[in-house]
């Protein structure tokens, strides 16, 4: 499957392939009923292999680890014709990507070793409280595993020792059972949207080759996108009248905010002991400054 | 892998979509007039006693005259009020047009020049009040007070945020998904309550063959909310201002792309200026003055009925 930037260009390009297919259709046709037919047929065969591809691509991007290639496709360029000050510079990345990549590798295998003693249940989407409750020493364990390769791992980068402390494993656990709810309801978010995209496509395509059968009019370019906005709406009015889509909306924006709390939090722990300031103190500072400046409005209207 | 529980049955009761059947007369409360504005044919209403202020409301993106149904009995009362269809929208004049903010700010600096308008308070919400921004910010004489409702524009976004959501934007308008999220937007802005985002929906006057211009200005209208911001802007406005949100706001995309609320960086970014007054109604969403009407209609009227404080202290 050819590779775009980003899920957006590939959005955009196959449906600006099917209106432009469209508007070859209309083109070519002209009066000939037997020759339209044949073309609705190919178009809509594209459409459904167009959403297909579309599907495969946003479903592709969770595995894949192509997403790195163009940073690691810069570097080998660099490399092949290099000047000396990028190749000092290039020395110190790949000292970095290499920690990096065996930092991530016994990070993985720490994982794997430790899901292997929670069994057939571990990866299965199975909640992780009910994991954490089941099997608390195995899970506790993993913790101290996991704390014992970053703390081994990012040595070489930071030069810490002993600087990272176990956590409460009950507030591990109810963080990632937070990310795991996410991970859930996302996909089904994505699932019921793209389920019901290509149950729109679907009618719409049936429509406007029903037409043709009847021998109606062929309807032009703007008639056919002006039908497709309307098919849409009405199968995605559908969708929001679902209580599932309400209460997913609502958990998802929920969720997402407490897991960018949650991850400013664990960043702030990090950088704690560098000497930068945190988003915290100057959200103290704003604070303090806006209590201030609104104290001296009142006064100011006050003298008024 | 996915869990699997079915989706539960449509509510019982029609469908209200945005995009109505070619032909089907949407009437508003109010009687509609036509005024032509540098050849653009512009629908309004005009109510209330004229020798007032003059309240002119300006609705937001996707929306219309009627999302002001609950508050023009109440505030006509004591004011004339008049409520603009913006061009693209309602039965005002839809085409090709560039739908950028300062296009319409001069179209609406030109309205109340035309009408000979006196005493101009600009009500504007959302898209509505980041073109009252400009408006009153281009031609202050014009204007001698604003309400600002849910504003759009304030947000800081970083440039590659601007670009995500315009990317985002014309995705929309490419997967035929325009009037639905014109659709998702009244729902999540009436707090997922389907009966108050289906009446309002129900109301707007948007057809189904018009749905290339529909999703054109929609398109255009986003570019300049994200590429037209207020936020330089809004610390220069001379005149007295009264900004009111709903707590419960979820529609603007900061939401979303930061973690702070929208409701908080209102509080930080315009509660210091000392011509603006920040009013948050508590269990109301973007569609405030709609859902919360009467508190709505009670907090405009005190702020009329005060002496308001204004940068100019002569």
């Amino acid at each position: 499957m050819e590779t775009k930037e980003t899920f957006f260009d590939t959005w955009t390009e196959v449906n600006s392939n099917m209106l432009n297919n469209w508007k070859k259709t209309i083109s070519n046709i002209k009066q000939d009923r037997e020759e339209a037919v044949n073309m609705i047929r190919k178009l809509n065969k594209t459409c459904i292999d167009n959403y297909n591809k579309l599907i495969q691509h946003v479903w592709g991007n969770f595995s894949s680890d192509k997403m790195n290639i163009p940073f690691f496709s810069v570097i080998n360029n660099e490399t092949k014709n290099p000047g000396e000050d990028v190749l000092d510079r290039l020395k110190d990345v790949h000292e970095l990507l290499n920690q990096y990549n065996v930092f991530t590798y016994s990070l993985i295998n720490t994982f794997i070793n430790s899901m292997y003693s929670i069994g057939p249940e571990a990866g299965n989407f199975l909640s992780f409280d009910s994991v954490s409750k089941k099997h608390p020493h195995i899970v506790s364990r993993w913790y101290i595993e996991l704390l014992n390769t970053y703390q081994k791992s990012l040595n070489p980068f930071y030069n810490f020792n002993n600087y990272f402390s176990l956590t409460d494993p009950r507030i591990c656990t109810s963080q990632a059972e937070t990310i795991n709810k996410y991970q859930i309801k996302a996909s089904r978010m994505q699932f019921i949207l793209s389920n019901t995209s290509l149950i729109a496509l679907e009618k719409l395509t049936a429509e406007i080759y029903q037409r043709i059968i009847n021998n109606k009019q062929i309807p032009n370019n703007e008639e056919f996108y002006n039908e497709w906005l309307a098919v849409n709406e009405k199968e995605f009015a559908l969708l929001f009248h679902t209580e599932e889509y309400v209460m997913l909306q609502e958990d998802l924006v929920s969720l997402h905010s407490e897991i960018c709390k949650m991850n400013e939090k664990q960043l702030e722990g990090f950088l704690k002991p560098l000497p930068i300031t945190l988003k915290s103190d100057l959200e103290e500072i704003h604070k303090l400054n806006q209590d201030l400046r609104t104290r001296i409005s009142k006064l100011e209207n006050e003298m008024v | 892998m996915l869990r699997s529980s079915p989706i539960t049955e449509p509510y019982n009761r029609e469908l209200s979509l945005c995009a109505k059947e070619p032909g089907v007369v949407v009437n508003y409360k109010y009687r509609v007039k036509t005024v032509n504005i540098n050849e653009i044919e512009l629908a309004f209403t005009d109510t209330g006693r004229p020798k007032n202020k003059t309240l002119i409301f300006l609705h937001g993106i996707g929306s219309g005259i009627p999302v002001w149904d609950n508050n023009i009995d109440e505030l006509s009362k004591t004011s004339r009020c008049i409520a603009i269809d913006l061009p693209g929208h309602g039965y005002s004049k839809k085409s090709d047009f560039t739908y950028s903010m300062d296009f319409y700010a001069g179209i609406l600096n030109s309205f109340i020049s035309t009408l000979q308008l006196k005493n101009v308070v600009v009500v504007g919400h959302s898209m509505g009040a980041q073109i009252a921004v400009i408006a009153a910010f281009l031609k202050p004489e014009l204007i001698k007070n604003l309400v600002l409702v849910s504003p759009a524009g304030i947000e800081p976004y970083f440039f590659h945020e601007r670009s995500y959501l315009a990317n985002l934007m014309c995705a929309i308008s490419y997967s035929g998904l325009s009037f639905v999220n014109n659709r998702l937007t009244f729902l999540i802005g009436c707090c997922y309550n389907h009966a108050y985002s289906d009446e309002l929906i129900s109301k707007l006057a948007f057809y189904k063959n018009e749905g290339e211009k529909f999703s054109n200005m929609l398109l255009k209208s986003t570019h300049g909310m994200l590429f037209e911001p207020v936020t330089d802007i809004i610390n220069k406005i001379q005149q007295p201002c009264l900004v009111l949100i709903g707590e419960k706001d979820k529609v603007s995309p900061y939401n979303y792309l930061r973690y702070e609320s929208y409701t908080t960086l209102i509080d930080k970014v315009l509660g210091n200026i000392s011509n603006i007054k920040v009013i948050r109604l508590k269990d109301a969403g973007h569609f405030l003055m709609y859902q919360d009407a009467a508190l709505f209609n009670t907090e405009i009227l005190k702020y009329l009925s005060t002496k308001p404080h204004s940068k100019n202290k002569e």
